[in-house]
C-alpha cells in the first residue's frame, strides 16, 4: 500500500509507527500479508499457547521470555488468525473540544485514529469506524482495502466535535456490527456514563473481541489553571458553574486524579487495555510507547 | 439658589473616575469553556449578588461625595443678600485733610494736621481694617474712599478729619457715599496764628518785634524790642526821627502796642514813617512820588478806613505844612488840614511807602500811626473773625451717620461648608462600609466553598 498523504494523516506520526513497523517486520519474517503476526504485533490477537518444549520443536518458536521468567521451556503455538477487524469507536462529544488552545482532545482523536487506521490497513487488516455526528451515527463497516480506507480518513476528516456522544449505544451498537472477532479500539475522555460505558465494554468483551481503551485528557483539565473567579461552561450541556479556581484548584485536582485513577483501576481490572494519553504528548510517542506496550502485553485469553 | 461659582459644576466630570474604577476594577469571572463540570463542586460565592450590590453602594457614595465637593465649590448661596446676618467687622477709610488752614496752631497744641494724624491712627486701630488718605481737598478724596469701603466685607465707615473750613465740604460730596457705609466727622480745633518776627528801625536803632501767641479768643500782643544794633537797611517798618523825637516815636510805638494785632505782619511791604524833624524830611517833600505800586496802594485804601488813625488826626496840631505835590492825604483834622501824608520814594535801600504825619511824634497821631499800619499790615483776617468760617457743628452732626450692617459683597461659606461637610461624611461612610464588608465576603465564601 502506497504512502499517500491523506488530508487527516500526519505523515510524522506514520512516519513513527511505520518505523516500529519495520522493526517489527524484521523479527517476524516471510509472512504473508494479512497475517496478523507481523510486524504489527500491537493489534493482533495473538490466539496462542504454550506447549511445553519438545525436543525438535523450531527454536524460532522458543519463547525465551517465558523461559527467563518462569525457567521452563515452552514453545509458543500459533494459532491461523484471520484477517483482524478493528473498529475504532472515535468519542465526538463537546467534551472533547476542549482544549480551545492547541490541539483539542478530538483533533487529537483523529489524528491517532488516522494513522491506526492507516496502519491496519497496511497491515491488511480491515479497520472501521464508529461515531457519532450530531444525533446521527456515523458507521464505516470495518473492511479492508485502500479504497474503503481513503473513505474512512475521508470521512475522518469532515468529522466535528460537539453534542453530546452516547458512548454506551455507540459501543453495544459496534458490538454488534462486528461479525467476526476483533478489536474494539475506543478513543475518548470518558467523562460521561462511566458505568455503563465500562459494563457495554465488558459485554464487548464477553463477544470475545479484544478491547482497548485510549483515555485522552489534557494537562488543563487535570489542573485546572485559572485565577480567581472563572465561569466555567459546559462543552457539552451548555451549563455554567461559578468557581473560584485558586481556592477549588487542590480539591479539583485530586478529584480528576481519582477518577483517572479508577478508570484505569477498573478497566484493567475488567479485562480491558487501558492507556491514558495527555494532548500535550506528541502523538507519536504516544502511539509508539501504547504500541509498544501492547506488544509486551501478556496474551490474551 | 444661586451659585458664586457655577464654573465648578465641571467639576462633576470627576464623577466618572469612580465609575471608571468600579467598571474595570470589577472583575467580572471569566468564562471558560471547560469539558465537564462533574468535578466542580459547589464553590461559588454564594454572596455574589450581595457584594455586587455593595458594591455599587460603595460607588454610589463616592460618586455622592465628589457632588457634595463639586456643589461646596460651586458656593451656592440659598438666602438672599438681604437677610444675611453679614460679617460684623468694621472698615474704616479716613480722610486727613492737609489743606493750608490744617497748618495752624490746634488748641491741644501742634499743627492741626498733627493732631489730625492722632484722630486718625486712633480711630484705625479700632477698626478691624482701615485706610488713611492725605488730601488736600477732603472732598476729591471721598470717592475713593467709598470704592476701597465698597471692596471690604463687613461694615464700612467714612472719617474725615479735618477742621471743616467753610467751602471745603457740602451735602452733596455725602449724598454720593453708598447709605450703608456710615460717616464719622472729626473736628479739629484750630487756633490761629504763629510766632512771627518783624524787624524795624526806629532812628538808627533796629527793633524786632517778635509776638508771642496766644490761645485762640485773646489776641495776640506786638511788643518792639531793641535789635542787634546792627544797621541795616531792611525790609518792614522803618521809623525816622529827628534825634529829638526818637524818645516821642519810641513812646509813641510802645503806645501803639497796646493796640492788639492779629499776626502774623507782612514784613515784606517796605514802610517807613519820617518825623517832621527827620533829617530825610525835606527829601521826600521833592522826591516822593504819588504812590503807584498795588500794595501801596491797597495799603494805603486801609490806613484811609482806619478808625483810629482817623480819630487820632482829628484832633491832630498840625506843626507842619503839607507839601504841594504827589503826596496822598491819610488823614486830615477835624479842620480839614492834612494830618498824614503818604508817598512813594526810596529810602534806606528800598522802595518804600513812606507816611509823613504833619503831627508832632509825641501826638496821638503817630501812635495811631503805626497801630494803624501794623493792623493793616497784618495777614490775618479781620480781627472781626479770628476764626475762619467753619461748617457748624450742627451741619456736621446733619452729614454724620454709623456704619450700616455688613454687605453682601462679603463671602459667606455657610452654604459651601455645609456641603464640604456632606461630602466628608459620605466619605466616611463610605470608608466604614468598605471594611467590614470585603471582610464578610470573604468569611461567607470561605464557608460556603468549606
Amino acid at each position: 500500500m502506497g504512502r499517500e498523504v491523506t488530508g487527516a494523516l500526519n505523515p510524522g506520526v506514520v512516519a513513527a509507527i511505520d518505523g516500529l513497523e519495520l522493526a517489527a517486520r524484521r523479527i517476524v519474517e516471510g509472512l504473508r500479508a494479512g497475517s496478523n503476526r507481523s510486524p504489527f504485533h500491537g493489534f493482533s490477537t495473538e490466539f496462542r499457547q504454550h506447549r511445553p518444549y519438545r525436543a525438535g520443536d523450531d527454536l524460532k518458536y522458543l519463547d525465551w521470555k517465558l523461559f527467563g521468567r518462569s525457567d521452563r521451556l515452552y514453545t509458543r503455538q500459533f494459532q491461523e488468525t484471520t484477517n483482524l477487524a478493528v473498529m475504532i469507536a472515535l468519542d465526538s462529544s463537546g467534551s472533547m473540544a476542549f482544549p480551545d488552545i492547541g490541539p483539542s482532545k478530538f483533533s487529537y482523536a483523529v489524528t491517532l485514529a488516522a494513522a491506526l487506521a492507516y496502519l491496519i490497513a497496511e497491515q491488511g487488516n480491515q479497520v472501521g469506524l464508529m461515531t457519532t455526528a450530531g444525533d446521527d451515527l456515523v458507521y464505516l463497516p470495518a473492511r479492508g482495502g485502500r479504497l474503503h480506507l481513503r473513505a474512512l480518513l475521508a470521512r475522518l476528516e469532515r468529522l466535528e466535535a460537539g453534542g453530546a456522544f452516547d458512548a454506551p449505544r455507540v459501543i453495544a451498537r459496534a458490538a454488534q456490527l462486528m461479525r467476526r472477532r476483533g478489536i474494539l479500539l475506543a478513543i475518548s475522555d470518558f467523562y460521561d456514563a462511566e458505568e455503563e460505558t465500562r459494563r457495554e465494554l465488558r459485554r464487548v468483551l464477553r463477544y470475545g473481541h479484544d478491547v482497548a481503551m485510549l483515555q485522552l485528557t489534557s494537562p488543563a483539565e487535570r489542573e485546572l489553571p485559572y485565577d480567581g473567579q472563572v465561569e466555567l461552561e459546559d462543552l457539552e450541556s451548555g451549563a455554567r458553574r461559578e468557581a473560584d479556581a485558586g481556592e477549588l484548584g487542590p480539591r479539583y485536582r485530586a478529584a480528576v486524579a481519582a477518577f483517572l485513577e479508577r478508570q484505569r483501576r477498573e478497566s484493567i481490572a475488567a479485562g480491558i487495555d487501558y492507556a491514558l494519553v495527555s494532548v500535550d504528548t506528541p502523538p507519536q510517542r504516544a502511539l509508539r510507547d501504547w504500541l509498544l506496550r501492547r506488544e509486551g502485553r501478556p496474551a490474551a485469553r | 439658589m444661586t451659585w458664586l461659582n457655577p464654573w465648578a459644576w465641571a467639576g462633576l466630570v470627576a464623577i466618572a473616575l469612580p465609575v471608571l474604577i468600579h467598571l474595570l476594577g470589577r472583575q467580572p469571572a471569566r468564562r471558560q469553556r471547560f469539558p465537564t463540570l462533574r468535578f466542580i463542586g459547589e464553590s461559588r460565592p454564594l454572596p455574589t449578588r450581595r457584594s455586587r450590590l455593595h458594591d455599587l453602594l460603595l460607588l454610589g457614595l463616592r460618586c455622592a461625595a465628589i457632588a457634595a465637593a463639586v456643589m461646596a465649590l460651586a458656593q451656592p448661596q440659598i438666602r438672599r443678600a438681604a437677610q444675611r446676618p453679614g460679617d460684623q467687622s468694621l472698615a474704616r477709610a479716613i480722610i486727613i485733610d492737609r489743606s493750608a488752614s490744617m497748618r495752624r496752631q490746634a488748641t491741644a497744641g501742634g499743627t492741626a494736621l498733627a493732631v489730625a494724624e492722632r484722630i486718625a491712627t486712633g480711630l484705625g486701630d479700632s477698626a478691624q481694617t482701615h485706610v488713611t488718605l492725605v488730601a488736600e481737598s477732603p472732598a476729591a478724596a471721598i470717592p475713593g474712599a467709598a470704592a476701597w469701603l465698597a471692596r471690604q466685607s463687613g461694615r464700612g465707615e467714612l472719617v474725615v478729619v479735618s477742621d471743616f473750613q467753610e467751602g471745603a465740604l457740602d451735602a452733596a460730596t455725602f449724598a454720593e457715599v453708598p447709605g450703608r457705609f456710615g460717616i464719622r466727622l472729626a473736628r479739629v480745633p484750630v487756633a490761629p496764628a504763629d510766632t512771627l518776627e518783624v524787624r524795624s528801625t526806629l532812628g538808627d536803632q533796629e527793633l524786632v518785634a517778635r509776638a508771642t501767641v496766644e490761645p485762640l479768643g485773646r489776641s495776640s500782643t506786638v511788643s518792639w524790642l531793641p535789635g542787634n544794633g546792627a544797621k541795616r537797611a531792611t525790609r518792614g517798618l522803618v521809623a525816622l526821627a529827628g534825634s529829638d523825637e526818637v524818645a516821642a516815636a519810641d513812646g509813641a510805638s510802645r503806645a501803639a502796642s497796646s493796640v492788639p494785632v492779629p499776626l502774623p505782619l507782612d514784613t515784606t511791604r517796605a514802610v517807613a514813617i519820617v518825623y517832621p524833624h527827620a533829617v530825610e524830611r525835606p527829601a521826600m517833600r521833592h522826591a516822593g512820588v504819588t504812590p503807584h505800586v498795588a500794595w501801596m496802594v491797597d495799603l494805603l485804601a486801609r490806613l484811609r478806613h482806619d478808625p483810629l488813625l482817623a480819630g487820632a488826626a482829628a484832633d491832630a496840631a498840625v506843626v507842619d505844612s503839607a507839601p504841594p505835590g504827589a503826596a496822598v492825604v491819610l488823614a486830615r483834622t477835624r479842620a480839614g488840614q492834612p494830618a498824614v501824608l503818604a508817598t512813594e520814594a526810596t529810602l534806606k535801600g528800598a522802595d518804600r511807602l513812606v507816611l509823613l504825619p504833619l503831627t508832632d511824634a509825641k501826638a496821638l497821631t503817630s501812635a495811631a500811626l503805626i497801630a494803624a499800619l501794623s493792623q493793616s499790615l497784618s495777614l490775618a483776617p479781620p480781627a472781626a473773625e479770628q476764626n475762619p468760617q467753619l461748617i457748624a457743628d450742627s451741619v456736621l452732626a446733619s452729614w454724620q451717620r454709623p456704619p450700616g450692617p455688613g454687605a453682601v459683597g462679603g463671602r459667606d461659606d455657610a452654604e459651601a461648608r455645609w456641603c464640604w461637610g456632606l461630602a466628608l461624611l459620605l466619605l466616611g461612610v463610605e470608608f466604614l462600609l468598605r471594611r467590614p464588608g470585603r471582610a464578610a465576603i470573604d468569611a461567607e465564601a470561605r464557608d460556603a466553598a468549606g
